[in-house]
């Protein structure tokens, strides 16, 4: 992957383009929003990080910019400011993503993942097929092996965004997010206790688990290597 | 006194134009008497002359009337008429009778015949000056009794007012010397001044809370972020003297992450009361499905509960809505429930109710738990207040603070009581 980070802290663009790079993407840097508009309008990049206080032009401006210039590329923003206003600005500028800092590296990697692999243009798929597991988005029906599984709505939620994101790991504040769309931290093991339940549906009855749990990180759904 | 002035003047001015007007008035009339009668005699004179014209005079002199007549050679000779001017100026000229005082002048206007022989009508103008004595006499009563009444009145409201004004001003010296306690004093008779008193009394009960709220906080995060971050200390510096045991550094680096993540948890919250204090987040307020949000929170919490070994149950009314900051509200009821199912003990069974009364949304959490002592209670909403002091229990001693602050942004009220048994908490929000 390629993907360019502005960014005009040295130890935090230090600190991203090193893990990524451990990875094998393949990082550029750029101080200033100037220098990082610049780079990215080339449309060379497969995501672009973007820190939302830069010196001279702030990195909304610089994403409103590339919009306007029909530049694609998906967006993470990075900032300390954590506000629901900041993100929702965020969101509105352009951005696809917005992690507050400080992050985890496998929060960043994650949510960097999800969006290079969302793309920009990708058609809707209504069914979405895990090994044998099948969910029907618009029936909104489950099955695995040809039986059906029942599940509540909220279980079908959770399952259907891990199957969206499958072979990638999703994070407990993107489940947060994006399934049940709480902005805070729960003081109650909520992700756990659906995830709980959502296996003992999908997994238990069945010879092969095919929802993980990476520890550090996240769950992520798929075939068993 | 500027004011009394002023009211002064503007009478005098007003009298006078009026005054004045009237007088033009009457003078008008009076000229235009004169001036009709002379165009009359100047006919009768371009038709038949002389005799003509004396003919004419000696009707209007036996006819009576306010005019005086003279047709003749000024100073020589009268052919006609009821005066005799000594001097005649050409056109309009003030003329006083024999006998007769230097201000009682008749106001006369003259035309030339021929030669030496002159026509002169004259008008008494005694309507005129009487109004105009009774103009004069009026101004001076006025300002003999008007100015003296303005100034007193002036005075007197100056005095009312800066009275007023003065005990604002020694409440506010007071304040500023260090009383937040003191308030503006009211009389309870809703003119401008009591107004603003309250409103000012209002603004230092705001500005009283939130120096309590501060004082609070200070001596919340003595505690709970310098705990996290003295236990972080340690750890490292325990990492430091060690010989690097792989598994036990690690263990280590995981314990200290989690001791950052807990105090910028706290400093999160900190942070989204402020926001929610300073208010202002009520410019994204919105219409919020009540009844659809608890039903998803109860779909939620229920298997976290049962995962506690607790019941959740839920028993909501339909279509219950209400005009708020949805996530907002999410979050207040989340910490309630959350609560609900933290402190009690394994086998509670928590209810959530949603009701409507009068147009008025009310959700009730209610536990069969241990509940809170009455004392308690009101000390639950203090920045940084635990149930145990020794502060054991999870999470930041911020949950019920954040309610609070929400609640009162949405202009809605929490109660606390007892379940009988247990605790019952309502959030009760103002009628839509």
């Amino acid at each position: 992957m390629r993907v360019l980070l502005i960014e005009d802290d040295g130890d935090t663009a230090d600190f991203i383009s090193r893990g990524l790079r451990e990875r094998g993407d393949v990082v550029d840097c750029a101080a200033t929003g100037r220098d990082g508009l610049f780079l990215a309008s080339d449309g060379h990049y497969d995501a672009l990080i973007v820190d939302r206080l830069l010196p001279g032009m702030d990195g909304l401006n610089v994403v409103k910019l590339l919009r306007e210039a029909e530049v694609a590329t998906p967006v993470l923003f990075l900032s300390a400011l954590s506000g629901l206003d900041d993100r929702i600005c965020g969101l509105e500028a352009g951005g696809d993503d917005y992690l507050v800092k400080p992050f985890a590296m496998s929060e960043l990697v994650a949510r960097l993942m999800a969006l290079i692999r969302r793309g920009p243009l990708v058609a809707p798929n209504a069914r979405l097929a895990v090994g044998d597991l099948v969910l029907d988005r618009l029936s909104r029906r489950v099955q695995r092996a040809g039986q059906a599984i029942d599940l509540q709505p909220r279980e079908f939620r959770l399952l259907e965004y891990l199957m969206l994101h499958a072979g990638e790991a999703v994070t407990r504040t993107m489940l947060l997010e994006h399934v049940w769309e709480y902005h805070f931290e729960p003081k109650t093991s909520v992700v756990e206790t659906h995830m709980s339940r959502l296996r003992s549906k999908v997994d238990k009855p069945f010879d092969q688990a095919l929802i993980e749990t990476i520890r550090g990180v996240g769950y992520v759904i798929g075939e068993p290597s | 006194m500027a004011y009394a002035g002023l009211f002064v003047v503007g009478t005098l001015i007003v009298l006078t134009l009026g005054g004045g007007i009237t007088i033009w008035f009457l003078r008008h009339q009076l000229t235009t008497m004169v001036e009709d009668e002379l165009t009359d005699l100047t006919r009768a004179y371009q038709a038949h002359g002389l005799n003509g014209v004396v003919a004419a005079v000696q009707v209007g002199v036996q006819s009576g009337g306010d005019l005086g007549y003279f047709v003749g050679e000024p100073g020589r000779v009268r052919l006609a008429g009821s005066v005799t001017p000594k001097a005649i100026e050409p056109g309009w000229f003030d003329f006083v009778r024999v006998g007769d005082d230097e201000d009682e002048a008749w106001l006369a206007k003259s035309l030339r015949l021929q030669d030496d022989v002159w026509l002169v009508v004259a008008v008494d103008p005694e309507s005129l000056n009487d109004v105009q004595e009774l103009m004069l006499s009026g101004i001076g009563w006025t300002v003999a009794i008007a100015l003296p009444l303005a100034l007193i009145c002036g005075s007197m409201m100056t005095l009312m007012i800066l009275r007023r004004i003065d005990a604002i001003t020694a409440t506010t010296i007071r304040i500023r010397d260090g009383g937040l306690k003191s308030r503006v004093p009211t009389k309870g008779n809703n003119d401008e001044f009591d107004r603003l008193a309250l409103n000012i009394n209002a603004m230092l009960d705001s500005i009283q809370d939130l120096t309590r709220n501060i004082q609070q906080v200070s001596t919340g995060i003595a505690h709970d972020l310098r705990t996290p971050l003295s236990r972080l200390r340690n750890t490292l510096d325990i990492m430091g003297a060690s010989n690097g045991n792989k598994a036990a550094t690690e263990k280590m680096i995981n314990g200290a992450i989690g001791e950052l993540e807990v105090v910028l948890e706290t400093f999160d919250a900190l942070l989204r009361i402020g926001q929610i204090d300073a208010g202002t987040r009520r410019s994204n307020f919105h219409d919020v499905d009540l009844s659809a949000l608890v039903a998803d929170l109860v779909e939620t919490y229920e298997p976290v509960a049962s995962a506690d070994n607790k019941t959740l149950t839920a028993n909501l009314a339909a279509n219950a809505h209400v005009y708020g900051d949805r996530p907002l509200i999410v979050q207040m009821l989340a910490n309630v429930i959350e609560n609900a199912i933290e402190h009690p003990p394994a086998g509670t069974a928590i209810e959530v109710a949603l009701s409507e009364q009068d147009g008025s949304p009310r959700i009730a959490v209610g536990d069969d738990g241990p509940g809170i002592a009455e004392a308690e209670r009101a000390r639950v909403f203090e920045r940084f207040y635990r149930l145990d002091e020794s502060r054991q229990s999870n999470g930041s001693g911020l949950g019920f603070s954040i309610v609070a602050a929400i609640a009162k942004l949405h202009d809605a009220d929490i109660a606390l009581s007892d379940n009988a048994p247990g605790l019952r908490v309502e959030i009760t929000f103002a009628a839509n």
